[in-house]
C-alpha cells in the first residue's frame, strides 16, 4: 500500500488541506506543533475509523481531532495504490452524528465500499487490526523515550511480545498470565484455607450435614404426626363411648328419680303416722329430762361418798396396827448395836484385788503372741531360702523385668507395623503400576513426546493458517477477477460507439469535407484505440488471474487434502490412535496423568525399598533379643520357650520377686514383734509385784477392824467377813424404814376421813334438790315420769329423721311435684345394665380418655420439640442454595482463569515460536545495515528473548546494558520493529510504515545508513519518516530521499 | 431510549402512577400483579351492609432456596410476611369487619415452625372477637395431626370438613359456608354440594380451588366458571391463586380471587391486595362492592435496561439504584442488561452489581449474552489475541454442553480482559454478593 494523496477537509488543526505523497521513502518536516502527529492520526483514521477494532463505539479521538475552525467539515479523502495496481480513494466523515464511509475505486469512480469489506476494508487489505496496525507499523519517539539503561533489550522484549501478543505495547501475553494467576489466587484452590472458593466449599459441607440433620427431625417429627394421628382417631372412639354410657347414666338418673318420688311418699306417709302418736304422750312434753344425768349422777355421788368415808375409818384402823407390830419385831432381832466399816478401804481392796487380776490376763495373752510370732518367723525363713536372691539383681527388679518385658513388646510391635507398612506400600504400588499400565505401554518408547507433541500442533496450525492465507488470497484475486470481468463489456461497447462514431464522421468528412469532421474522426479513433487497447489488456489481465485463480485453487484442494487427515508426525498419530484421543490436547492430557502418575510410582517404589529395608533390620531383632532374655530368665528361674512366652515370663519372674520381698518383709516382722512382746512380759511383772504388796497391807488393816466391832478373833477369809457384816447392817436399815412410813400413812387416813365425812352430807343436799325440782319425792317417782318422757322424745325423734330423710330424697324439688311423679310413674322399668357398673366403665373411659390425650399432648410436645430443635429448615437450605450458587460462580471463574490461562499461554507460545525465526533473521540483516555490520548477530529465542552478539567477540554474547548506547538499542528496536511489520504482513499487501522521529540518538554515520536504509526498504513499502530536525533532512536529502514540508 | 410505565389498574390510594426508574430509560417487564376486573367503592355504605375482609396465599414460612435469595433477605421476607398477616387481621378489627376470610394456603404447613404458629395463634387471639375464618388449602391442608386440629383461639373458625359446612355470625344476617381441604385433595372441586337456601339471609362462601384457567398446581383442585351453581350466593371468597382477579361468568355471585397480599417469586412482581368485601342486601338478592388494599411490604420486580444510552458506569449504577423505588418497600428486583454499552462501561458491566446491591433487598443483574460478533473480529488479528480468540471460538463451537460453554465463554472474557490488562470483577467475590 502507498498513500498518494490525502485532502483534509478538517481534522484538528487542518483545514481544507492537500498532501501529495511519493512512493518509498519520504520525509515529512516540519516545527512542533505543526501537525505531523496529526497527519499521522489521520491516516490511521482514513484506514480504520475511529472507533476500535471489533466494537463499535468511538473512541475519545474522535472529540480531540474534530476540526479546530470549521466543525462541521469533519473528514476528509485519501487515495493510495495497492500493490495490485489498484488505486482506491477513501472519502470520510467522521461528524457522529452525519458518519460516513465511501471506498471508490480511484480508476473509475466506482463506490466499491461493501465489496472491499465495508467498514473493515483496510483490516482486511492489510491483514492487520486497527491497534496492530497502529502500534506496529507506527514507531514514534515516545515508545523510544523508556527503553535505554541496565535492562534494554529486556524492554524490547517486553514491547516486542506485547506486540504480538494484543497489537499494543504494553499488554503482553505474561502480564495477562500473571494477572491469572493472581485471579486464581485470590478465588483459592482446594485445600487452601481462608480462600473464597475452599471457604464456600467447607461452608456448604457444613450445610449439608445440617440440612441432614433437620431433615431427619423432619422425618422424626411426621413419624410421631402419624403416632398422632392414631391417638387422636383412638381418643375419638373413646369419646364415643363415653357419650354412649353418658346416656345410659341419663337414663339411670331418671329411673333414680322415680325411685326417689317414691320413697318421699312413703316417708311423707312415716311422718303423718308419727304425729298421731305422739298425742299420746303430750303430758310429759315439759318433764326435765335433761336432768336425767345431773339426777343419776348426784344419786351416784351420793352412794360413793357414804361408801368411802366407812372404807378410811377402817383403813386407820388397819395401820396404827401394823405400826405396833414393826417396832416389837426391831426390837427382837438386837440390830441396834451394829456400825459400817470405812468405805474408802472396801473401795481400796476391791480395786487392788481386780489389777491384780488383770495383770495377770495379760501376761498370758503376750506369752501366746510370742509362741506365735516365733512360729512365723521360722516359716518365713524357710520360704526365703527356696527363692532366688533378687537383691544380687537390680536396684529396682520390678522395673527391670517390666522393662525388659516392654522392649521385648516393643520390638515386636514395630516389626508388625513394619511388615504391615511394607504390605500397604506394595499394594500401593501395584495398584499404580495397574493404574499406570495402559499410559506406559503408549508412552514408555516415546520420552521426548512434549516435543512430538508441540511439533505436531505447530505443524497443525501452520497449516491451518496458511490454509486461511491461501483462502483470503484466493478471494481477494476472484474479486479482483470478477472486477476486471465486469469492466470488459463497458470497453466492448465503447470500442464500438467509437468505431461508429468515427465512421459516421469519416464519412461526414468525405460527403462535407469540412476538416473538424476529420479532426473529430481522428478524435474519436484515438479513443477507440484506447477503448480497445484497455480490452486487450484487461482481458490478459483477467487471463492472468484466471490462472492464478485456478493455481490458488489447486494448491487449496492439495492443501485440503493434506489438512483433512494431518499426518506430520506419525508417531504422534499413531499414538493418537492408539489412545482413543480425538485430539492432541487430550493426549497430552494423557502424557501429563502418565508422567504424574509414574512420578508418584517412582518416589512409591522408593518408599517401597526403604520400607523393605527397615522390615528386614526389625525382623533380625527379634531372635537376639530373645536370646538374651532366655539367659536373663533362666537366672530368675523361669524358662522361655518361644518368642510369645516372654510377656508370661516376664509376670511370672515379677510374682517370684514379689514372693521374695513378702518373705523379707515377714520376717523383719517377726523379729519387731518378738522384741516388743518380751518388754511387755517385763514391764507387767513388776506391775504385778507392787499391786500384791500394796493388796496384802489393806487386807491387814480390815481384819483389825473388824476384830475391833465383833470384839472377837478376826476371820482368816478377809472378803467373807466383809459380806457378813454388809447383810445385817442393811437388815437394820429396812425394818427402820418401813415404821417410818407407817406412821407417815396413819397422819394420812386420819385427815381422809375427816374429808370424807364432809363430802357424804354435801352430795345429801344436792339430791334432795333435784327431787324437788321433777316435783317428786322419791327416786322411783323421779324415774317413772322419766320414761314417759323419753317415749315422746323418741317420737319426736323418729318424726325428725323421717323429715331429713324426705329432704334429702326430695334434693330440692318440691313435695307435690314428687309425690304427683311418685302417682305417674307406677311403671317404670329399671335399665339393663347397673348404675354400678356404667359408672365404672364411664370411669375407665374417661380415664382412657384423659390418658390418650396426654399421650397427644407428649407427642405434640415431641413434635415441637423437634421442630423447634436447630435452624428452621428454610434458614439452612436457603444458605445452602445460597452457598451452592456462590461456589458454582467461583468453581466457574477458577475453571474459566485456569483455562484461559492455559490456552494464553499455549498459544502466545506458538506465536512467538513461530514469530521468533523469522523476526531474528530479518532484524539481524536490517541491524546489520544500520550499523554497518557492527552488530549482525541478533538473536532472538523461541520466547522472544533477545540476545546480540557484540562486535569483536565473535561467538559470545553478554548481557548488553553495559555495553550497548542508547542510540545502538533505539536501532535495535528499530530493526525488530521493522522486522516485526514485515513479518505480521508477510502475506498481505506491504504496510507503509510511519516512523515518528525515532532518530534522535543516532550519530550521523548511522543516521546515513539507516537512511540508506530506508531507501531499500521503500522499494519494498512506503516509509513516511516524521521529523523536526534538519539533520535527518539533509541526510535523507543526501541519500535521495524527498522532503515533503508541512 | 425504552420507556414503558406500567399500568396499574383503578388502584385505590395504591403505587404512584409515576415512576422514577421511567426517567431513566428503564422498563419494568411484565406486571403480573394486576386486577382484571372489579367495580370501584364509590357509593356511601349503609348501616345495612355487612362488611369483609378476604385473603388468602399468604404462605407462611414458604421457603425460597429455589430464588436464592441471601439468607438474610430470606429471614427478613418471612419477618415481613407476617408484618403483613398482623396488618391485615389490624385492617379487619379497625375497620369493624363481620368477619376476616382467609381462603387457604395461610401458610406452608411443612415449613411452619413452632414459633409462626405461635405468631398466627397470638395475632388471631389479640383480634378478638372477630371472628376469623380459615379453610384451608393445599399448602395447610386439615389432618388430625395438622396444627388445625390443635387448640386455636375461640374466635378462629376452621372449616376442617372436606364438604360443604356452614357458620352463621352473631349479630349479622350472614351465613358463610366453608370447605377445606384434606391431605389428599380431590382433583374437582365440588361446588355441588354448596347449598344456599332462600332463607332470607346473606350467603357468602370460601374455598381454595383453582380454575381453569389458572396454571396447574401440585394437590389444587380444579373447577371451571361454568360448573359454578351458585344460586342463592352472595360472594365467593376464593384462594389458590396469587394475583387479584374476579370470576366472569358467575350467575348470582360475585366471586374473586383475593391474591397473594404479597408476591412470592418474580412471576409476580409488582403490587399485591387483599380485598375489603361490603355485601349490602337489595330486595331478595345482594349488591357486592368489593374494594383491594394494597398490601405488600415486599415488591418483586423485573426491569429491562438499556445500557447504551449511559456514558459511565456511575450513571448506569445511579439508573439501577433509581429502580430501588422510595425504600418504603422491600425491593427485590431483577434487572436485565441490554444494548451495546458505551466504551466506557463496556467490560465494567459487571461492576454494576456491586454499586447498586444495597439500595435493595435483593438485586440480580442480567448481563448481555456474551457478544460473539466482537470476538469474531478479535480472531482478524495476527496477534496471539486473535489466536487465543480464535481457539476458544472453536472450542466454544465444539462445547458439548451448556455447563462447557459457560466456562469457555468465562475463559474467553477472562482472558481477553486479562491480555487487554483490564480488571473483571470474580463472580462470587467482588461483586457485592459475597
Amino acid at each position: 500500500m502507498n498513500f498518494e494523496q490525502v485532502h483534509i477537509d478538517g481534522y484538528g488543526r487542518f483545514s481544507n488541506v492537500d498532501v501529495q505523497f511519493q512512493p518509498g521513502v519520504t520525509i515529512i518536516v516540519g516545527p512542533n506543533e505543526r501537525g505531523k502527529s496529526t497527519l499521522r492520526s489521520y491516516l490511521s483514521d482514513m484506514l480504520y475509523g475511529q472507533k476500535r477494532s471489533g466494537q463499535d463505539a468511538y473512541e475519545e479521538s474522535n472529540l480531540l481531532r474534530r476540526p479546530w475552525q470549521d466543525h462541521e467539515r469533519y473528514g476528509g479523502t485519501l487515495t493510495y495504490a495497492l500493490s495490485d495496481g489498484r488505486r482506491i480513494t477513501v472519502e470520510r466523515c467522521f461528524d457522529r452524528d452525519a458518519e460516513l464511509l465511501v471506498v471508490r475505486d480511484a480508476a473509475m469512480g466506482e463506490d466499491i465500499t461493501q465489496s472491499a469489506g465495508g467498514l473493515d476494508f483496510a483490516a482486511r487489505q492489510l491483514g492487520l487490526a486497527k491497534e496492530v496496525y497502529v502500534n506496529a507499523a507506527t514507531i514514534g519517539h515516545f515508545s523510544l523515550e523508556g527503553l535505554g539503561g541496565r535492562d534494554s533489550l529486556n524492554q524490547i522484549r517486553e514491547k516486542l511480545q506485547s506486540l504480538a501478543d494484543t497489537g499494543e505495547e504494553w499488554h503482553s501475553s505474561e502480564s495477562a498470565l500473571e494477572l491469572l494467576q493472581e485471579r486464581i489466587h485470590g478465588i483459592g484452590q482446594p485445600g487452601e484455607r481462608g480462600k473464597p472458593l475452599p471457604e464456600t466449599r467447607a461452608r456448604l459441607a457444613r450445610l449439608e450435614e445440617e440440612r441432614a440433620a433437620a431433615y431427619k427431625l423432619r422425618e422424626e417429627a411426621a413419624t410421631l404426626r402419624e403416632t398422632l394421628r392414631g391417638l387422636t382417631e383412638q381418643a375419638s372412639q373413646f369419646e364415643l363411648e363415653e357419650a354412649r354410657l353418658r346416656h345410659e347414666l341419663t337414663a339411670w338418673d331418671r329411673h333414680a328419680r322415680v325411685l326417689r318420688a317414691r320413697r318421699v311418699r312413703k316417708l311423707h306417709e312415716e311422718i303423718e303416722a308419727l304425729t298421731k302418736r305422739m298425742f299420746a304422750f303430750s303430758g310429759a312434753r315439759e318433764f326435765p329430762v335433761h336432768h336425767e344425768g345431773q339426777v343419776q349422777q348426784t344419786y351416784m355421788r351420793k352412794q360413793a361418798a357414804d361408801e368411802k368415808l366407812t372404807q378410811s375409818r377402817r383403813e386407820l384402823h388397819q395401820t396404827d396396827r401394823r405400826i405396833d407390830e414393826e417396832r416389837a419385831k426391831l426390837a427382837d432381832a438386837g440390830l441396834t448395836l451394829l456400825d459400817a466399816l470405812p468405805e474408802d478401804l472396801e473401795a481400796q481392796f476391791s480395786d487392788l484385788s481386780a489389777e491384780v487380776q488383770r495383770i495377770e490376763g495379760r501376761m498370758s495373752d503376750i506369752e501366746r503372741a510370742l509362741e506365735g510370732t516365733e512360729q512365723r518367723l521360722q516359716e518365713s525363713q524357710q520360704r526365703l531360702a527356696s527363692l532366688p536372691d533378687f537383691s544380687r539383681i537390680a536396684a529396682d527388679p520390678i522395673e527391670w523385668i517390666s522393662q525388659l518385658g516392654s522392649s521385648f513388646d516393643v520390638a515386636i510391635r514395630a516389626r508388625d507395623e513394619e511388615r504391615e507398612s511394607l504390605k500397604r506400600i506394595q499394594r500401593d504400588v501395584d495398584e499404580r503400576r495397574a493404574a499406570i499400565a495402559d499410559n506406559h505401554a503408549l508412552f514408555k518408547d516415546h520420552k521426548n513426546f512434549p516435543e512430538l507433541a508441540r511439533e505436531y500442533e505447530l505443524e497443525r496450525r501452520v497449516s491451518a493458517e496458511q490454509a486461511v492465507g491461501r483462502g483470503h488470497t484466493l478471494q481477494a484475486k476472484r474479486n479482483l477477477h470478477a472486477d476486471v470481468r465486469a469492466s470488459v463489456p463497458d470497453f466492448i461497447t465503447l470500442c464500438g460507439v467509437c468505431a461508429v462514431g468515427m465512421l459516421a464522421l469519416a464519412g461526414g468528412y468525405l460527403y462535407t469535407g469540412v476538416d473538424a469532421l476529420a479532426i473529430a474522426a481522428g478524435a474519436v479513433l484515438l479513443a477507440a484505440l484506447y477503448f480497445g487497447g484497455r480490452l486487450i489488456i484487461d482481458r490478459r489481465r483477467l487471463e492472468q488471474l484466471a490462472a492464478e485463480i485456478r493455481e490458488l485453487e489447486q494448491q487449496t484442494a492439495t492443501a485440503s487434502d493434506t489438512d483433512d487427515t494431518p499426518k506430520p508426525q506419525g508417531v504422534v498419530s499413531d499414538l493418537m490412535d492408539r489412545a482413543g484421543c480425538e485430539t492432541i490436547r487430550e493426549l497430552e492430557a494423557r502424557h501429563d496423568q502418565y508422567m504424574a502418575a509414574n512420578a508418584e510410582l517412582i518416589a512409591r517404589v522408593d518408599l517401597l525399598r526403604e520400607q523393605e529395608r527397615k522390615t528386614e533390620e526389625a525382623e533380625e531383632r527379634i531372635p537376639s533379643l530373645l536370646a538374651r532374655f532366655r539367659d536373663t530368665f533362666d537366672r530368675l528361674g523361669v524358662q522361655i520357650e518361644g518368642e510369645s512366652q516372654v510377656k508370661q515370663a516376664a509376670g511370672d519372674a515379677i510374682g517370684k520377686y514379689q514372693e521374695y520381698r513378702e518373705a523379707k518383709r515377714g520376717i523383719a516382722d517377726c523379729h519387731t514383734a518378738s522384741n516388743r512382746h518380751q518388754t511387755d512380759l517385763k514391764k507387767l511383772a513388776e506391775e504385778k509385784a507392787n499391786a500384791q504388796s500394796r493388796l496384802e497391807q489393806a487386807e491387814q488393816r480390815i481384819r483389825e477392824l473388824l476384830a475391833a466391832k465383833t470384839g472377837g478373833r478376826p476371820a482368816e477369809d478377809v472378803a467373807a467377813s466383809l459380806r457378813s457384816l454388809r447383810t445385817a447392817m442393811a437388815e437394820r436399815k429396812e425394818r427402820e424404814a418401813r415404821i417410818s412410813v407407817l406412821e407417815e400413812q396413819s397422819v394420812a387416813l386420819s385427815r381422809q376421813v375427816k374429808a370424807d365425812e364432809f363430802d357424804a352430807s354435801q352430795r345429801d343436799q344436792e339430791f334432795n334438790r333435784l327431787l324437788a325440782q321433777a316435783g317428786v319425792k322419791s327416786i322411783d317417782e323421779w324415774r317413772a315420769g322419766l320414761d314417759e318422757a323419753k317415749q315422746y322424745a323418741t317420737l319426736k325423734e323418729q318424726r325428725d329423721g323421717f323429715n331429713r330423710d324426705r329432704d334429702q330424697a326430695l334434693q330440692g324439688e318440691d313435695l307435690n311435684v314428687m309425690l304427683r311423679l311418685a302417682d305417674e310413674s307406677a311403671h317404670i322399668e329399671e335399665p339393663s345394665q347397673s348404675k354400678e357398673a356404667l359408672e365404672e366403665a364411664a370411669k375407665r373411659i374417661e380415664f382412657d380418655i384423659r390418658r390418650i390425650r396426654d399421650d397427644m399432648h407428649r407427642v405434640q410436645l415431641d413434635i415441637t420439640e423437634r421442630l423447634s430443635r436447630g435452624r428452621p429448615l428454610n434458614e439452612i437450605e436457603e444458605e445452602h442454595a445460597w452457598a451452592l450458587r456462590r461456589a458454582a460462580e467461583l468453581q466457574l471463574e477458577l475453571d474459566a482463569a485456569s483455562y484461559a490461562m492455559a490456552i494464553i499461554e499455549e498459544v502466545s507460545r506458538d506465536k512467538h515460536a513461530r514469530l521468533a525465526p523469522k523476526l531474528e533473521s530479518r532484524a539481524s540483516a536490517l541491524l546489520a545495515q544500520i550499523t554497518s555490520g557492527a552488530y549482525e548477530s541478533l538473536r532472538i529465542g523461541p520466547d522472544l528473548s533477545i540476545t546480540l552478539a557484540m562486535p569483536g567477540k565473535a561467538g559470545e554474547e553478554k548481557k548488553p546494558d553495559k555495553t550497548l548506547s542508547k542510540g545502538t538499542v533505539d536501532q535495535v528496536y528499530l530493526a525488530i520493529r521493522m522486522a516485526l511489520v514485515e513479518t505480521l504482513s508477510e502475506n498481505s499487501e506491504p504496510v507503509p510504515m510511519l516512523l515518528d522521529d525515532p532518530f534522535a540518538n543516532y550519530d550521523d554515520e548511522r543516521l546515513r545508513r539507516t537512511m540508506e536504509l530506508m531507501r531499500v526498504v521503500g522499494e519494498q513499502r512506503q516509509v513516511l519518516i516524521f521529523t523536526c530536525r534538519e539533520d535527518v533532512v539533509r541526510t535523507g536529502q543526501a541519500a535521495g530521499v524527498p522532503v515533503l514540508e508541512l | 431510549m425504552l420507556i414503558t410505565r406500567y399500568q396499574v389498574y383503578g388502584l385505590a390510594g395504591g403505587a404512584s402512577s409515576e415512576s422514577k426508574s421511567a426517567e431513566y430509560g428503564c422498563r419494568m417487564d411484565s406486571p403480573r400483579a394486576v386486577l382484571t376486573h372489579y367495580p370501584l367503592d364509590t357509593g356511601e355504605q349503609t348501616g345495612l351492609s355487612v362488611k369483609l375482609v378476604h385473603t388468602s396465599d399468604l404462605r407462611l414460612d414458604a421457603g425460597y432456596a429455589d430464588l436464592v435469595l441471601h439468607p438474610e433477605v430470606a429471614r427478613r421476607r418471612r419477618e415481613r410476611l407476617r408484618e403483613v398477616f398482623a396488618g391485615i387481621v389490624r385492617h379487619a378489627k379497625t375497620q369493624n369487619a363481620a368477619a376476616l376470610l382467609i381462603s387457604g394456603n395461610l401458610f406452608v404447613e411443612s415449613r411452619l415452625t413452632p414459633d409462626t404458629l405461635a405468631f398466627i395463634q397470638d395475632t388471631c387471639a389479640q383480634a378478638a372477637p372477630l371472628p376469623i375464618l380459615i379453610a384451608p388449602g393445599w399448602t395447610d391442608p386439615y389432618s388430625s395431626s395438622s396444627v388445625y386440629a390443635r387448640n386455636w383461639p375461640g374466635n378462629v373458625i376452621i372449616f376442617a370438613a372436606r364438604s360443604w359446612t356452614a357458620y352463621a355470625l352473631e349479630d349479622t344476617p350472614l351465613i358463610i359456608h366453608g370447605c377445606g381441604l384434606g391431605t389428599k385433595p380431590p382433583a374437582k372441586a365440588d361446588f355441588g354440594g354448596l347449598v344456599c337456601p332462600a332463607d332470607g339471609r346473606l350467603h357468602a362462601a370460601m374455598t381454595c380451588a383453582l380454575d381453569r384457567a389458572a396454571a396447574a398446581q401440585p394437590g389444587a383442585p380444579r373447577f371451571s366458571s361454568d360448573e359454578l351453581m351458585l344460586d342463592g350466593l352472595h360472594y365467593l371468597a376464593l384462594g389458590g391463586r396469587h394475583a387479584t382477579m374476579s370470576l366472569k361468568n358467575v350467575s348470582g355471585a360475585t366471586a374473586y380471587y383475593s391474591g397473594a397480599p404479597e408476591g412470592h417469586s418474580f412471576d409476580e412482581s409488582g403490587p399485591h391486595f387483599f380485598l375489603d368485601v361490603a355485601i349490602k342486601p337489595v330486595d331478595d338478592s345482594a349488591n357486592v362492592v368489593v374494594q383491594p388494599i394494597p398490601s405488600a411490604k415486599t415488591i418483586f420486580s423485573t426491569y429491562t435496561v438499556d445500557c447504551s444510552t449511559y456514558f459511565t458506569l456511575d450513571e448506569l449504577a445511579a439508573a439501577v439504584r433509581a429502580l430501588a423505588g422510595d425504600g418504603q418497600r422491600d425491593a427485590i428486583t431483577r434487572v436485565r442488561l441490554t444494548g451495546e454499552p458505551a466504551p466506557a462501561v463496556r467490560g465494567e458491566l459487571e461492576r454494576v452489581h456491586g454499586l447498586a446491591y444495597d439500595a435493595f433487598a435483593h438485586l440480580e443483574i442480567d448481563l448481555p449474552p456474551f457478544d460473539m460478533q466482537s470476538s469474531r473480529k478479535v480472531t482478524e488479528e495476527t496477534t496471539a489475541m486473535g489466536a487465543y480468540t480464535r481457539r476458544m471460538l472453536d472450542y466454544l463451537r465444539d462445547a458439548p454442553d451448556a455447563a462447557r460453554r459457560a466456562t469457555i465463554e468465562r475463559a474467553l472474557e477472562v482472558g481477553a480482559a486479562a491480555l487487554r490488562e483490564r480488571d473483571l470483577p470474580v463472580r462470587g467475590i467482588e461483586d457485592g454478593t459475597a
